[in-house]
Formats: structure tokens, C-alpha cells, sequence
């Protein structure tokens, strides 16, 4: 409160809430002007008065269950890391799903294995692997049947002589960036609640 | 340390961490005083109820937004006021309701609007003035402006320091303190003869 004369004014507001509330640290000049000045001291008693009345009003409560109402709307922020052992625990279920299907296809392989005992498990490896690459082989040419028929060899032609390899790298590069950021947007959509989502519009 | 001894910026760090817990403390231990703000500004039970109800949940579901350098009660305060006049402008409520709100047609509706205090002790003789007193106090309360009455009763029944009350408002801390002081000059001449304070 700056010092200033009221000896011929009467108090400011800031001065009568002051005055108000407490004479513990007052200036003195404003506690002479308050016994002095029979005005004054009227506001300062009104003053008193009312801020008592107002805060003796009585708080009102909601009634009884507010609570309760109030948290079965409220959809709390959920932290990383129960997001991340909510996801792990998704996978892993998913997880030992994978892993029973395959160990029934083991089973299978093996109990169909046993109904033909000529057949040991490196004869049926050593077929598996010649034939495995005579199928590679094949889809290989197939493909290449497939981009000719396509028109995509001349495609190919086409670009190396009319784009410079800078070009087309530069091409690539940013098809792939848009296409990372597509996907990621698209992942985050899909996981989003659809609960969540509503209540946040 | 139990949630009740807890200060509000712990609960609202652990309820933004996703403590139901803590965010209910902070509904129990707020939703007196501002369901009192809301009331005596809507002077409707169940809309009063209905506004604060939207606050809290408004409140909570927002929590990435707080800012824990602001106390949590501006935050919550200044989003049930924002829903106070928000209503009461699209509602065009006047302010000045002496027995009940004006469309208030059955009693029922005329009793839930009217402004009365709630005392759930017995009255004997000495309290019953008392009581008529803050009656009358209420009824003054409520033909305030609405905006002079939210200053008022974040200051004097909330006790709430003229900065929060800035804060929560959205005003300039002067703004706050003339709104106070026209407040209380104007309840003061309505309550010249209950209370025997000098008008201008």
C-alpha cells in the first residue's frame, strides 16, 4: 500500500479492505484515519459486516451419488506403459494362438509321417529342399512371364531413358515417406477407442 | 500417504497418469463448493447439478490440457464458470428473481428456483433472524450481475485471493476488484435496513 496523506481524503477501497479485514499491519496513517474519520469507519464496520455475512453462507452439496455419476463419464488419460503391456499382452495372445496352430500342424506332419516308416526325417528334409528350389525357380520365371505380359519390362525401358536415376530415386524416396506417414496415421486411427474418439468431439 | 492427504496438483498429476482414485478425491473434495457457486449463479437444483456435472467431466477428460504450473481449482472453477455463463447468456436469465424463476409454473418449479437457505439444523429462536438474515443476503446475491455476483462469490464465500479469481474469470485483476467493490456497494444498499450499513 503506497504511503500517501489521507489526512484530507478519505481511504481507497484497497485501503478500506485492508482495513477491513485486519489492523494487524496497517500503516498507521490509515488506522489514525480510520479512528478519525467517523465515515471511514463506517464503511470499514458495513465492510466487516458483510464479509462476515458472506462467509457464513452455507456451501450447498450435489446430491448424494454425484460422484459416482461424475466418474462413469470421465475417461481418464491411460499411460504408456499400460498401453504398451496392453498391447503385449494382445500379442501374446495372439502370440500362443500362432504357436498352437503350428505345433497342431507339427503333430499332424509328424503322426502322418509315422503311417509311412520308410520315410525318415532326412529324406523328407532333402525333398523338401530339392523341390523347394525348383518352385522358386519356376515362380521366378513365371513373374518375369507375368511383368512382359504387363508391358512392364518396356515400362522399364522407358523411364531409364527418359528419368535421370537422381530422379527417380528422389521419386521413390518421397512415395515412401507419404506412404510411411499414410500407414502410421491409419494405425493410430485404427487403434484409437471409438468411445474416446466421440467424447473428445 | 492416503489420497485425502494429498495436495490437488499431486492428485491431478496422478489422475492425469490415469489414478481414478485421485480424480475422485478431487470430485469429492470440490464438488461442494463449486456445485455452491453454480447454484446461487443458476438458482436451479438439478441444472446447477447437471453444470457441474459437465464441469468435472469437461475437467478430467481434458487433463492433457491442464497446465500444472495454474492450481487445479482456477482450472476447474474457470471451466464451470465458462458453462455458468454460457448458459445463462443462451438462456437470457435475468438476474433478478425474487420468489422463484419468472417461468417457475408449479410450486414444485417455483421452490427449486427460488432463493432460499438450506440449514439442515433446527432453529431455534436465536438462529431463526440469523437465518432470515442470510435469506436476505441470498435473495440480494442473486440481483447482482452475473459477473459482479462470480467475483463476489469466489471471494467472500470461496475465499478465493483476487489473482485466482483473475485467473478463473479471465479478467484483469482490477476488473476483478471493481467488480467486487460495485458488488458489495450494491448489496450494501440493498441490505441497508437488514444490516444497518450506510448507503452512499
Amino acid at each position: 500500500m503506497n504511503e500517501r496523506d489521507i489526512r484530507h481524503t478519505h481511504l481507497t477501497p484497497d485501503e478500506l479492505e485492508a482495513a477491513a479485514e485486519t489492523s494487524a499491519g496497517l500503516p498507521e496513517a490509515v488506522r489514525g484515519h480510520v479512528h478519525s474519520c467517523a465515515s471511514c469507519a463506517r464503511e470499514v464496520e458495513g465492510l466487516r459486516r458483510l464479509s462476515a455475512a458472506l462467509a457464513g453462507l452455507p456451501s450447498r452439496a450435489p446430491s448424494p451419488g454425484f460422484a459416482d455419476r461424475v466418474m462413469a463419464r470421465v475417461t481418464l488419460p491411460v499411460p504408456w506403459h499400460r498401453q504398451m503391456a496392453a498391447a503385449v499382452r494382445e500379442r501374446t495372445a495372439a502370440g500362443l494362438g500362432v504357436a498352437a496352430t503350428v505345433a497342431a500342424l507339427l503333430a499332424g506332419t509328424g503322426l502322418w509321417a509315422f503311417r509311412f516308416p520308410d520315410l525318415s526325417p532326412a529324406v523328407v528334409a532333402g525333398w523338401l529342399a530339392s523341390h523347394a528350389g525348383d518352385l522358386l525357380w519356376q515362380g521366378a520365371i513365371a513373374a518375369g512371364r507375368v511383368a512382359y505380359g504387363m508391358g512392364l519390362t518396356d515400362l522399364a525401358t522407358v523411364v531409364q531413358a527418359e528419368v535421370s536415376l537422381a530422379s527417380a530415386f528422389a521419386a521413390l524416396a518421397t512415395i515412401a515417406l507419404v506412404g510411411v506417414g499414410a500407414f502410421s496415421v491409419m494405425i493410430r486411427l485404427v487403434r484409437q477407442d471409438p468411445d474416446q474418439l466421440a467424447r473428445a468431439r | 500417504m492416503s489420497y485425502r492427504e494429498r495436495d490437488d496438483g499431486e492428485l491431478a498429476g496422478l489422475a492425469r497418469r490415469g489414478d481414478e482414485r485421485a480424480a475422485r478425491e478431487l470430485v469429492e473434495r470440490f464438488q461442494r463448493p463449486v456445485f455452491s457457486i453454480v447454484h446461487r449463479m443458476v438458482r436451479d437444483r438439478e441444472l446447477a447439478e447437471d453444470l457441474t456435472q459437465e464441469a468435472f467431466v469437461r475437467t478430467f477428460n481434458n487433463l492433457d490440457r491442464y497446465d500444472p504450473s495454474y492450481k487445479f481449482s482456477s482450472w476447474l472453477f474457470k471451466i464451470a464458470y465458462n458453462l455458468t455463463v454460457d448458459h445463462l447468456r443462451r438462456k437470457e436469465v435475468p438476474t433478478i428473481s425474487i420468489h422463484g424463476a419468472p417461468d417457475a409454473v408449479t410450486a414444485e418449479r417455483q421452490q427449486a428456483t427460488s432463493v432460499t437457505l438450506e440449514s439442515d439444523e433446527e432453529a431455534p429462536d436465536a438462529r431463526l433472524e440469523a437465518i432470515e438474515l442470510a435469506d436476505e443476503l441470498e435473495r440480494a446475491i442473486a440481483t447482482l450481475r452475473e459477473d459482479y455476483r462470480t467475483a463476489i462469490l469466489l471471494r467472500h464465500v470461496e475465499g478465493r485471493p483476487y489473482e485466482e479469481i483473475a485467473e478463473i474469470m479471465d479478467i484483469p485483476l482490477g476488473t476483478v476488484k471493481t467488480y467486487i467493490f460495485r458488488a458489495r456497494r450494491q448489496l450494501r444498499d440493498e441490505l441497508a435496513d437488514v444490516y444497518d450499513a450506510p448507503g452512499e
